[in-house]
């Protein structure tokens, strides 16, 4: 019995750091997403381009290779940067490719949602003499938002799940936690993994729903 | 796993076309590590090299680096790495060592500078005394136990003459030895390293006793490609050896040292 | 003197040339219906007149001030442009009223937009919401729907989403106002709520340019019609004269093709 609790104990302890990742790349990868965006609806050609080739590339390529790509690449490439030592280092590392990552697929989405709006919308504010950005922040916005919850709320599960994927350049995750007893014989810690994502899936899901509904008193 | 390493070894050199602020290649790696004060030790939790005693960190391996260490005058810092990126770890400079209970291969010796073997481990057959046994072939037809999905399982599968015994797969290796102490099985094929810890004097297993030395491994240190800090180390292998402090290490810990 | 006066539009997209040589004045009071078939260039000509579109050619000139000159760039800068716009009113085909506000809000969001940028708004904050509130209601009951004001725009048919576009055009107080086919997407039942409407904003002499299909509406409404054909005005003059005795061929010809029906 103490056994188990030491070992849940210590599961809930690495699961913080899969927390940790989950909430630091929602909160940089949701606005560089709509940076890169509107790079990718520039009407700067060149800028447009850019965008666009980086955009294929990171959603091209699996997260796990570009993990180590970002950890390891300074090191291989012998480049005068490096990441600081130990575990933060790691840590940084991983925030740092995901958030690439995120907001990559993040942008795709807000584009298609921003698209979507009906050209209307925006000459009506035209017409009515209000600036790009107060057509943007006051009309397009909130429409977006609510076309694009969907489709986000399925990347931000996705991305919990994703979380476990740091374990690859040895960000002791829960998953990687689970590992160290699985290869003693111990296999419920792995399985027991499974039920600290179901539940934080679980409150996300509430949350999701609950956004959508207070965004239900129109529709768009 | 290993198609993914090549396409991120195939990236990385495209990459290095582009590198920028390079530093230079010839330096010694002894000199690197001596720079930064430290040796940055990548591990596995792996009993008994590297393990947690509650909550001190302990092991063979652990005592053994820091020891090592020490003579070189840097300070051991022991990294958890992901054991199949550990030689990306060692190449990106991240760890500068791997040191954890590493079977020498020869894929190893390619792709790291590695030291000499300096810790055996087997799959060994354990008999109750007074067994006749002269090679694997004085086991046809009799019964052997093994811990099932072992390593001592697919020695068994692998050993022609072993294959042809009766095989009785048991759900732990401690489960095997018992039935060669019962008398239900004429042999065990175990863990050297379990082996050791579980019989012999003082044992419960008195009585049975490791008659036979199967798929030989060793233990080997890796360091980077061309490293120079691997022929240090192994001269202070050679002194740990001479004055008895790596014998008494495996000892404590149930390790056989290589010859 | 002309309140608007319109000389030499021509617009093209890409190979085909929408408007050619457009010409004509509006006076103040003075409503227009603007008649013609699809593609005759009507709802383009509207859209340059809003700065939705800009001209390759010509010049819009608003009380003897021209506010735009295909040759002259300094007319044509952004921060210039929406100034101008506000010149003008928009009704559109397909209401474009922002869902998410409630129809008050619709009507009065623009003007407290505009207000912000007041010089003195910040000392009188409080009066100038109100007023654009008190006249936002004013409007509303204006176009009948006081009831809905603070529906939100899918709760209400299409008929009185028409309306509450009209009342958010007017809120700005624009020296024109414009309709684009303002009941074509509309319902039959529904037209004759927003028809009413404008017949009474034009017995109130609203200056307004109405592109229309409904011939009725144009002739009983309208000081003055206007018919357009490949991008030309074929004929204007009064509905007597242009419903009555129409002078070309093709007004001859667009006309029978509506009596018949």
């Amino acid at each position: 019995m103490n056994q188990i609790l030491v070992i849940v104990n210590r599961l809930s302890e690495s699961f913080l750091l899969n927390f940790r990742l989950f909430a630091l790349t929602l909160v940089f990868s949701l606005p560089l997403g709509l940076v890169i965006a509107f790079g990718s609806m520039s009407r700067f050609h060149p800028l447009r381009w850019l965008t666009r080739t980086v955009v294929w590339a990171v959603r091209g390529t699996p997260l796990m290779l570009q993990l180590m790509i970002i950890f390891f690449g300074p090191g291989l490439l012998n480049m005068s940067f490096s990441w600081p030592g130990g575990a933060t280092g790691r840590f940084v590392a991983a925030t740092a490719a995901f958030v690439i990552n995120y907001a990559c697929y993040f942008s795709e989405i807000y584009r298609g949602g921003i698209e979507s709006i009906a050209k209307g919308q925006y000459e009506a504010g035209q017409v009515l003499g209000m600036t790009k950005s107060q057509i943007f922040f006051k009309i397009t916005l909130l429409q977006v938002v609510k076309r694009i919850l969907p489709p986000v709320g399925n990347e931000v599960i996705t991305l919990v799940k994703d979380t476990s994927l740091a374990r690859i350049i040895a960000n002791k995750e829960i998953i990687m936690m689970a590992g160290e007893y699985s290869s003693k014989g111990l296999i419920w810690p792995l399985f027991a993994t499974g039920i600290y994502f179901l539940a934080f899936v679980g409150v996300l899901t509430l949350l999701l729903d609950w956004l959508e509904k207070k965004l239900s008193y129109f529709r768009a | 796993m290993k198609k993914l390493m090549s396409v991120f070894l195939v990236v990385i050199m495209v990459l290095a076309l582009a590198a920028c602020g390079n530093q230079s290649q010839d330096e010694s790696d002894l000199a690197y590590v001596k720079g930064n004060g430290k040796l940055i030790i990548g591990y596995t939790v792996y009993a008994p090299m590297n393990y947690y005693e509650g909550d001190t960190f302990t092991g063979f391996d652990t005592e053994l680096a820091t020891l090592v260490c020490e003579k070189l005058d840097l300070e051991p810092e022991f990294v958890e790495i992901n054991w199949d990126t550990k030689v990306v770890e060692l190449e990106a400079k991240s760890i500068d060592t791997i040191w954890n209970g590493m079977t020498i291969t020869p894929e190893l010796m390619e792709e790291t500078e590695v030291t000499k073997p300096y810790v055996k481990n087997a799959q060994v057959v354990l008999v109750k005394e007074g067994t006749a046994y002269e090679n694997t072939a004085s086991l046809i037809d009799k019964t052997i136990a093994a811990e099932q999905g072992s390593a001592g399982e697919k020695t068994i599968q692998a050993d022609d003459n072993l294959k042809q015994a009766d095989y009785a797969p048991k759900t732990l290796q401690t489960e095997a030895l018992m039935e060669v102490k019962a008398g239900t099985a004429d042999a065990a094929v175990l863990d050297l390293t379990l082996a050791n810890t579980m019989t012999g004097a003082g044992t419960n297993y008195e009585d049975v006793k490791i008659v036979d030395y199967l798929a030989e491994e060793n233990y080997g240190v890796a360091f980077r490609k061309g490293s120079d800090i691997c022929e240090e180390v192994n001269k202070i292998f050679d002194e740990l050896i001479a004055d008895g402090t790596m014998g008494a290490l495996a000892e404590k810990y149930g390790l056989d040292l290589s010859e | 003197m002309a309140i608007l006066e319109v000389k030499n539009i021509e617009k093209h997209f890409g190979n085909l040339q929408v408007l050619r040589n457009i010409d004509f004045s509006l006076e103040k009071g003075e409503t227009i219906a603007v008649i013609g078939s699809s593609g005759s260039g009507k709802t383009t000509l509207l859209r340059c007149l809003n700065f939705l579109e800009r001209p390759d050619k010509g010049s819009i000139i608003i009380n003897n001030k021209v506010i735009f000159d295909a040759m002259d760039p300094a007319t044509q800068r952004e921060s210039e442009v929406r100034k101008k716009r506000l010149h003008f009113g928009l009704v559109f085909q397909n209401f474009n009223l922002f869902p998410q506000y409630t129809v008050i809000k619709n009507i009065t969001l623009a003007a407290e937009l505009l207000a912000k940028e007041h010089p003195s708004f910040k000392q009188e904050k409080k009066a100038i919401l109100k007023g654009i509130q008190d006249r936002g209601k004013m409007l509303l009951s204006q176009v009948g729907l006081s009831d809905k004001i603070n529906n939100y725009p899918h709760t209400i048919s299409g008929g009185q989403q028409q309306r509450v576009a009209i009342a958010r055009a007017l809120a700005l107080e624009p020296d024109i106002l414009c309709f684009d086919e303002p009941t074509s997407a509309l319902d039959p039942e529904l037209t004759g709520e927003v028809l009413k409407v404008i017949k009474n904003l034009a017995e109130r002499n609203t200056t307004m340019i109405i592109v229309t299909h409904e011939m009725d509406f144009a002739r009983d409404v309208a000081d003055r019609i206007i018919f357009m054909d490949e991008g030309v005005i074929i004929e204007q003059g009064t509905p007597h004269e242009v419903f009555g005795n129409p002078k070309e061929e093709r007004t001859k010809q667009f006309l029978s093709r509506y009596k018949k029906e």
